[in-house]
């Protein structure tokens, strides 16, 4: 996938991830992963803007399976801002959408 | 690269971060090679995952709202930094050593310089001061070109004309003569009058010169008491300068040697706690520069005294230098023709003459 498009549209997935439930890195990592094909190293950078965004809060949570873990949890400035996002992905995608099936008619025509 | 070079080589690319936001990334990152060594990857393929690290470093910097040029800049500006603490210390070193030099030579340069300037200026001045006596003193022995304007004025204030000198009536010829005696008169008349201008003209010289003379006489006094003056104005200046000099000289000596006196009690003070067992061994080093610092200054400052006509001070003279020098025997002569270790000499050879004296007179007697 282009990589700009990737940019624009991997905060929403991750807010809307975070927003389903509560989740640590490596576990967000492996969510948005599954929808757009990313570099791991890129999903903490945005993670941490997010939170110095105000739009997440984290917190430490035990795990059975070695050191405490940071957990990501979306604030309700988050929830708005995923909405707007959510929005504006709509909009953009529909109009992109329409233009792309208007020159497919009329070109079929 | 293993999980420690990486997390390192991180470190140092967000070190323009806060410490505890620093260390927040970076445990997170190594909370991700864990979990993902824990399914079963190295730590060379987790952290491959991550791409390139200047990317990932400038991402999390972007998060920041940071510059990711600007922390490369601060890292190169560090690692100057780094080397300007070992090495550029001693270039440094050599660069105000080399300024030092060359401000030094300037300094000394200009001192120089200003030296030979003030004392030209003084020698000008010292000219320029003495021009005018010089001229009047050389107006007053008569070597003036005025002497010869004088003269000739007094040449041509002299009666000029053979007319002025003859008696009216004299040249007449009313007063007859035979031919003869009349040539030979004429030629006496004409001698006599001549003789009479010559003697009126050197009369008028004589009177021009005697007058010239009394002049020259008048400024030549006057000149002397101006110049005799001055040099009593200048001896005066002199001796006031000399005055202060050898004071300030002479204070200045006093103080260092009543200082080196103490600091020698001080020495000895210290020697004898050293050599009771206290750790003085350095106090008493610099007590004993102290001394030799302290009677140094002194032997300086009785070494600048300034004795008159910038000779050297009597007392320290040796017996030879004595024996040969003027002012020291100008000193001692008080009375013309006097001569110096000739007063015994004299005194014995005047007794011996009264003693032969009254000898040959009882000789005489009997």
């Amino acid at each position: 996938m282009n990589a700009q498009f990737k940019k624009g549209v991997l905060e929403l997935i991750v807010l809307e991830s975070v927003q389903q439930r509560d989740m640590y890195g490596y576990e967000l990592v492996e969510e948005v992963s599954k929808v757009v094909n990313v570099n791991e190293g890129t999903i903490y950078p945005l993670l941490k803007r997010l939170t110095n965004e105000h739009y997440f809060e984290t917190y430490l949570r035990e795990s059975t399976e070695g050191p405490p873990r940071k957990y990501y949890h979306v604030t309700a400035a988050g929830i708005l801002y995923r909405d707007s996002l959510e929005k504006e992905w709509t909009e953009l995608s529909e109009r992109v959408w329409k233009f792309l099936r208007q020159n497919m008619s009329g070109e079929k025509d | 690269m293993d999980k420690k070079e990486f997390l390192s080589e991180l470190e140092k690319s967000l070190s323009v971060l806060q410490e505890d936001e620093l260390r927040d990334i970076v445990s997170e990152y190594e909370q991700h090679i864990d979990i993902k060594t824990e399914k079963g990857l190295t730590e060379a393929e987790a952290i491959a995952d991550f791409g390139s690290l200047q990317e990932l470093s400038a991402e999390i910097l972007e998060a920041y709202h940071v510059r990711a040029d600007y922390a490369a800049e601060t890292r190169k500006g560090k690692k100057r930094q780094g080397k300007s603490a070992g090495q550029d210390g001693a270039e440094n070193f050599e660069k105000l050593k080399e300024i030092g030099e060359r401000g030094s030579l300037t300094l000394w340069g200009g001192l120089r310089k200003a030296g030979s300037w003030v004392i030209s200026g003084f020698q000008w001045g010292w000219r320029q001061l003495r021009r005018p006596f010089a001229w009047l003193g050389c107006l007053a022995a008569g070597h003036s070109p005025w002497h010869e304007k004088t003269d000739e004025a007094g040449t041509q204030m002299m009666p000029a004309s053979a007319e002025d000198v003859l008696t009216p009536g004299m040249a007449s010829e009313e007063y007859e003569v035979p031919e003869k005696a009349r040539n030979s008169m004429e030629t006496s008349m004409a001698g006599a009058i001549r003789k009479r201008k010559e003697d009126k003209r050197m009369a008028g010289r004589d009177m021009m010169r005697n007058r010239g003379r009394s002049a020259r006489e008048g400024m030549r006094v006057i000149c002397r008491g101006v110049s005799r003056i001055f040099h009593w104005g200048m001896e005066a200046v002199l001796w006031g300068i000399r005055l202060v000099w050898n004071g300030c000289w002479a204070v200045f000596s006093f103080f260092a040697g009543v200082f080196g006196l103490f600091s020698l009690f001080g020495t000895g003070l210290v020697a004898v706690l050293l050599i009771e067992g206290y750790p003085l061994a350095g106090a008493l080093i610099g007590c004993m520069g102290l001394v030799l610092c302290m009677f140094s200054a002194a032997g300086l400052g009785l070494t600048l005294l300034w004795s008159k006509n910038g000779a050297e001070p009597v007392s320290r003279m040796g017996t030879e230098e004595r024996t040969h020098n003027p002012q020291y025997n100008r000193r001692r002569i008080h009375k013309p023709g006097h001569r110096p270790g000739f007063e015994q000499k004299e005194s014995f050879q005047e007794s011996k003459g009264a003693e032969e004296h009254q000898r040959k007179g009882n000789e005489q007697d009997a």
